[in-house]
């Protein structure tokens, strides 16, 4: 080997080089591989080495790795370029029109209903409420007279009944399972039970069946006062922290004290527009001190224990929040309603 | 019940604005919910002072005038023969709007009249709405300043519609609304003193009366007027009562009507003349009585009816309506008036019962005042007396039943009770002024007068209270007089537990949150089906199906809401046909329900039906859709089967999907299955058949399940790890032509009987069914994967043992090796 022979090389490689296409990777390993890989040009010298003298070896060595360092050199640049030159191509190819839209299956959707059913469910489960479904079909005793609703009664026209037999009804409210609940467990108690009821009553703002979640707490030193402080938790919770509560006299069978609960209208920040008649306000949902008799009818001592109960319609709470103006959407199962949730 | 301002004005001097009081009385649990201002469009007709008077230059019957507004002074002509100077006056300035009597506008204009300017207009009382006068201009009281407006002082009425809650049949009169609003403002309550004085022959003389024991009516107070003159009423009279939306007919009619909603106590008058049989029997009906009321509505009337007879003849329906041949008419001189207290279910029930509620039945079954029939009756002579010019026959004809209440109810509370239940301190004193105020009155307890700090009060109730019965009925008086805006929030200090959601909520937001994720939309049914739709999906009733008998409503909104749900599928099939007619490419829909059933009676308590929760999904029309490439894949039974895969990876619960053995007869008899976890039977998926799309519409191919949700929890799993290898893997592709119904399940079973080692699972890669392939063929191809637990397998291994299977494959009879 003379010093010929390394500068062919070298003008071999370097002509090969400038042939090879250095915007590929894929070449300039190619060349790499010819000069530098196992069986490669470069690495080849090296072999020759067992055929000279040891005085010649020292001179030999240093202009090989010489010439390996220059090609090596090369090779290292050209695949920077191969590099830069391929992301290069990735990046300006394949222009993708990013407001097409997605494939597969179309989105679907929760029923808004359930959507605040479930809210509240777990509004009150993280404060240690048990949860109760209860039944569609309620006898007389738990839909009425367990809760203080004689027959013959003139309250019994707040609630106007279907019956499917005699004394067994839909029940038009979730306070049958205040009953039922208080004959299973002894208190202290707390409890929530969401549900459907229903009425003999259609309109646009009353369906024949709606939504209720009804509550119930007992225990030794519970007042109106405390009703008032976890309703107003619960409204704030729902409906933002600017919502402000009112708590009017009313009447049901099985509370008393009895109240209504107002929220500040949710439309006009209560000063008072269209949707709340001009008031202000609007009525969220029924509630009081349970009534001694309902204790008694379970059998729970009211000198020592004490409760309140409230019950309130998601319809309307649904209605509020999304504005729908009519009851009658909630069950149309119509998917032009139902995908805008 | 509906409230005249002006009505309570009278009985309470109350001066807040009518907003306050709407606000008061809705704070006291008298909810107002809504307010009719029939002044309203006065609103800008004033008080006005006639300054000078003279005649109209070109007009012998007008006259020009010079009014002072409050501002200005201002030209009007006047047609009016009674205008005068130093008149105040009711003046429409120019710009105001006043309703015709054709039902049009007239807008007040700047005029001339023959030559002379006019700037407004001098009103007459029914030009504003204020009477029936027009010949003159109504005149004013002097003191009254130039530029009030009229509806600011009162000339009008507003009425208010106030939600009486059934316990508070005090606050169906006007005497009830003022006792509140006396109370809340500290006020004294005007109640009327009736006096009249009473001449000629004793009333007993004149008509006797009998009443039925037990019959329901326990009180009964009759009196005799003569010599009156029916006439229409007063206008003060005829006002009010068009105020509370009561239509004045004449004087002794009206008066009944007064007294009933000033005091609540309902009164009838009967024409004396057209009594015959100078009896008056309280009796219960007997059967087929028949009874024409005054409305004109024949009634068939029951044994538990009660009655007001003249001797045996019914004349009128008790505490409901009057009859026809007594009624009180223009020619009456005579008349019998009734006060009395009914039962109030008696009324209640037959008030239902013929489907007539009036203002009298309406209070009598709420409970009216025991202690009111003579008063009212005392009232009403006086008013009649003053403006029929009755002459009052002596005494009464009255009946007093020994059950009728006779003495005020007690009721005690004790005031640690009340802060017990309500949460606030009250004083003994407080107590006694907010009871006091609504007429409660303080009785000594054990004895003694009651102490000033006394820990327990007691209190005699008056009559129109009938509600308070109990402590706990006086705390709510204490708490709703307090005002709930005055009691605390306050927050329960609650002990911490264990709670979960229960098993069917939990897995029915799995199943929500999973459905909704694979594109379909939650459905909320009412839960009533039509019977109709059940049928056409599950078909006529047979005994051995449930499902073909739904219990029907006893009372329904409609033949179309006429029975309880079976299943889902009815109103979504419904449902999946209103939705195609919105032209939407695609229906998917599910719903988490239940199906409600008859059962055996578990316990007495118990309601005789079982209610099964139930899952259900329909899908029809492009499923995966896919815009880019424009092959969007339409709604199969592989969609539908991939659904319910799905969800049972979701849920943890694997499903079985098998030929069933009862196939459904709404599903298409060959592309329905059969699901299963484990061996429970869950419900069925597949093709709605086509007779039964048909029937609901349905144009597109759909494809429902229904599968019991509580079977479905049930079959829940808890997943347990098993151990995989992490050796490398080699797949084989095996092609195989097979029948056409020859299933994808009986060709895996074939390739699994039979023990290969290593071999790890077959997959099904594609399928291909066409015009390639012999008619009644088709092609599977699938991938067998090998894999050791241990090692990393060589070519020459896995190749063996594909051989071995394939050898295998070939000798099978129903498989083809491509
Ligand atoms: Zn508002």
């Amino acid at each position: 080997m003379n010093e010929q022979n390394f500068t062919e090389l070298l003008s071999q490689f370097n002509t090969e080089l400038s042939d090879t296409d250095v915007s590929s990777t894929v070449a300039v390993d190619a060349l790499r591989v010819k000069f530098l890989g196992r069986k490669g040009l470069v690495t080849g010298l090296m072999r020759n080495m067992g055929a000279l003298s040891a005085e010649e070896r020292p001179a030999y060595g240093k202009r090989v790795n010489e010439l390996k360092q220059e090609v090596e050199a090369s090779l290292e640049a050209a695949i920077e370029q191969a590099r830069l030159a391929e992301l290069e191509r990735k990046l300006n190819s394949g222009w993708t029109d990013i407001s097409l839209p997605g494939n597969g299956l179309g989105s679907g959707s929760l029923h808004p209903l359930y959507e605040i059913r479930e809210e509240i469910i777990d509004f009150f489960m993280n404060m240690g409420f048990h949860v109760e479904t209860g039944r569609d079909i309620e006898t007389d005793w738990y839909n009425f007279e367990a809760l203080n609703t004689p027959p013959d009664h003139p309250s019994r026209d707040m609630q106007d009944t279907f019956y499917v037999a005699d004394k067994v009804m839909l029940r038009t409210h979730t306070s049958g399972t205040q009953i039922h609940y208080m004959e299973d467990n002894k208190p202290p108690l707390r409890m929530i039970a969401p549900g459907h009821v229903y009425r003999v009553d259609s309109d646009a703002t009353h369906a024949p069946m709606f939504q209720q979640v009804e509550g119930l707490v007992v225990d030794k030193d519970i007042s109106f006062a405390h009703l008032k402080g976890l309703l107003f938790l619960w409204a704030q919770h729902l409906f933002g922290d600017k919502v402000k509560t009112r708590f009017r006299p009313s009447f049901f069978p099985f509370t008393e004290p009895s109240a209504e609960m107002d929220i500040s209208c949710v439309f006009c920040q209560g000063k008072g527009c269209r949707r709340c008649k001009n008031t202000g306000w609007m009525e969220i949902g029924g509630c009081g001190s349970v009534d001694p008799i309902v204790l008694k009818n379970v059998n729970i001592d009211p000198e020592v224990y004490t409760g309140f109960a409230f019950g309130f319609g998601l319809d309307r709470i649904a209605m509020l929040r999304y504005a729908i103006p009519e009851i009658g959407l909630l069950t149309s199962n119509d998917q032009r309603f139902l995908r805008q949730f | 019940m509906i409230v005249s301002i002006n009505w309570l004005k009278r009985l309470v001097n109350i001066e807040a604005s009518v907003e306050e009081i709407e606000e008061k009385l809705t704070a006291l649990g008298l909810e107002v919910e809504g307010r009719e201002e029939p002044g309203k469009i006065y609103a800008k007709v004033m008080v006005a002072k006639v300054l000078e008077c003279g005649a109209h230059p070109d007009s012998d019957h007008l006259s020009l005038t010079k009014v002072f507004d409050g501002k200005q002074e201002l030209q009007v002509v006047c047609g009016a023969p009674n205008v005068a100077a130093g008149q105040t006056v009711a003046f429409a300035p120019i710009g105001t709007e006043l309703p015709l009597p054709d039902g049009g506008v007239l807008k007040l204009k700047k005029a001339k009249i023959r030559g002379q300017e006019s700037h407004g207009m001098i009103c007459a009382e029914d030009e504003i709405g204020l009477g029936d006068a027009h010949e003159g201009i109504m005149v004013l009281d002097d003191d009254l300043e130039a530029g009030t407006p009229l509806v600011d002082l009162g000339f009008y009425d507003v009425s208010l519609e106030v939600n009486v809650t059934p316990n508070r049949p005090d606050a169906l009169s006007h005497i009830g609304i003022a006792r509140e609003l006396a109370a809340a403002y500290d006020l004294k309550l005007q109640l009327p003193s009736p006096s009249f004085s009473e001449s000629g022959a004793k009333a007993e003389d004149i008509i006797k009366l009998k009443v039925e024991a037990g019959s329901g009516c326990t009180r009964y107070v009759g009196r005799v007027i003569e010599n009156v003159k029916i006439a229409p009423s007063p206008a003060w009279l005829q006002s009010l009562l068009r105020a509370v939306g009561i239509t004045p007919i004449s004087n002794v009619v009206d008066i009944t009507n007064f007294v009933l909603m000033e005091l609540g106590q309902p009164l009838h008058s009967f024409d004396l003349d057209r009594l015959k049989n100078g009896v008056i029997t309280v009796r219960n009906a007997k059967k087929g009585e028949v009874l024409t009321t005054i409305d004109h509505q024949e009634h068939k009337l029951q044994e538990s009816d009660l009655l007001i007879c003249d001797g045996d003849a019914p004349a009128c329906v008790a505490g409901v309506m009057g009859g026809v041949e007594s009624e009180i008419s223009e020619t009456t001189t005579r008349v019998f008036l009734e006060s009395a207290w009914f039962d109030p279910t008696t009324v209640r029930k037959q008030s239902k019962r013929i489907g007539l509620s009036t203002d009298s039945s309406y209070r009598f079954e709420r409970h009216i005042d025991p202690f009111m029939q003579d008063f009212a009756s005392r009232y009403a002579c006086q008013l009649i007396q003053e403006i029929a010019g009755g002459e009052i026959r002596v005494g009464t004809v009255e009946y007093t039943a020994p059950e009728h209440q006779s003495v005020p109810r007690r009721v005690s509370v004790r005031l640690a009770r009340i802060e017990k239940v309500v949460g606030i301190q009250v004083s003994a004193n407080q107590v006694r002024k907010l009871l006091s105020g609504i007429g409660l009155v303080e009785e000594s307890c054990c004895g003694g007068a009651p102490a000033a700090n006394a820990p327990e009060l007691v209190f005699s109730i008056p009559g129109f209270r009938p509600d308070l019965e109990r402590e706990i009925d006086l705390i709510e008086e204490v708490a709703r007089l307090v005002g709930y805006e005055e009691i605390p929030y306050a927050m329960p200090s609650f002990v911490a537990e264990i709670n979960q959601l229960p098993q069917l909520e939990q897995i029915g937001r799995k199943i929500r949150y999973a459905l909704s994720a694979m594109g379909l939309h939650e459905c909320l049914s009412l839960r009533f089906s039509s019977r109709t739709a059940v049928e056409q999906v599950f078909g006529p009733a047979q005994d051995d199906d449930l499902r073909t008998n739904p219990v029907p409503l006893l009372n329904p909104l409609s033949e179309d809401l006429g029975v309880l749900p079976v299943s889902l599928l009815p109103t979504l099939l419904r449902s999946a046909g209103e939705n195609e007619k919105s032209r939407t490419p695609s229906v998917r829909l599910f719903e988490v329900g239940k199906g409600i059933f008859p059962t055996e009676k578990a316990s007495a308590k118990d309601s005789g039906f079982q209610e099964i929760p139930l899952v259900a999904a329909l899908i029809s029309g492009v499923w995966e859709n896919d815009a880019v490439s424009a092959k969007p894949a339409t709604a199969d039974f592989a969609a539908l089967k991939g659904v319910l895969q799905s969800l049972s990876r979701r849920l943890r619960t694997p499903l079985r999907f098998a030929l069933p053995a009862n196939p459904e007869s709404f599903l298409h008899p060959h592309r329905q299955a059969a699901v299963y976890a484990g061996e429970v039977h869950l419900g069925s998926c597949g093709e709605v058949h086509p007779t039964v799309a048909e029937s609901f519409d349905l144009r597109l191919d759909t494809y429902v399940f229904e599968l019991d949700l509580q079977k479905l929890a049930d079959a829940e799993t808890t997943p347990v790890y098993t151990p995989f290898s992490r050796q490398v893997t080699v797949t084989r592709d095996v092609s195989v032509e097979v029948d056409e119904k020859f299933t994808h399940e009986q060709v895996l079973e074939i390739m699994q009987s039979i023990k290969i080692r290593n071999l790890v699972e077959i997959q099904l890669k594609s399928t291909y069914m066409g015009e390639k392939l012999e008619e009644g063929k088709k092609n599977l191809v699938y991938q067998f994967v090998y894999q050791s637990p241990d090692r990393t397998l060589t070519d020459d291994e896995v190749n063996k043992a594909h051989t071995r299977l394939r050898n295998f494959l070939a000798k099978s009879a129903s498989i083809v090796l491509r």
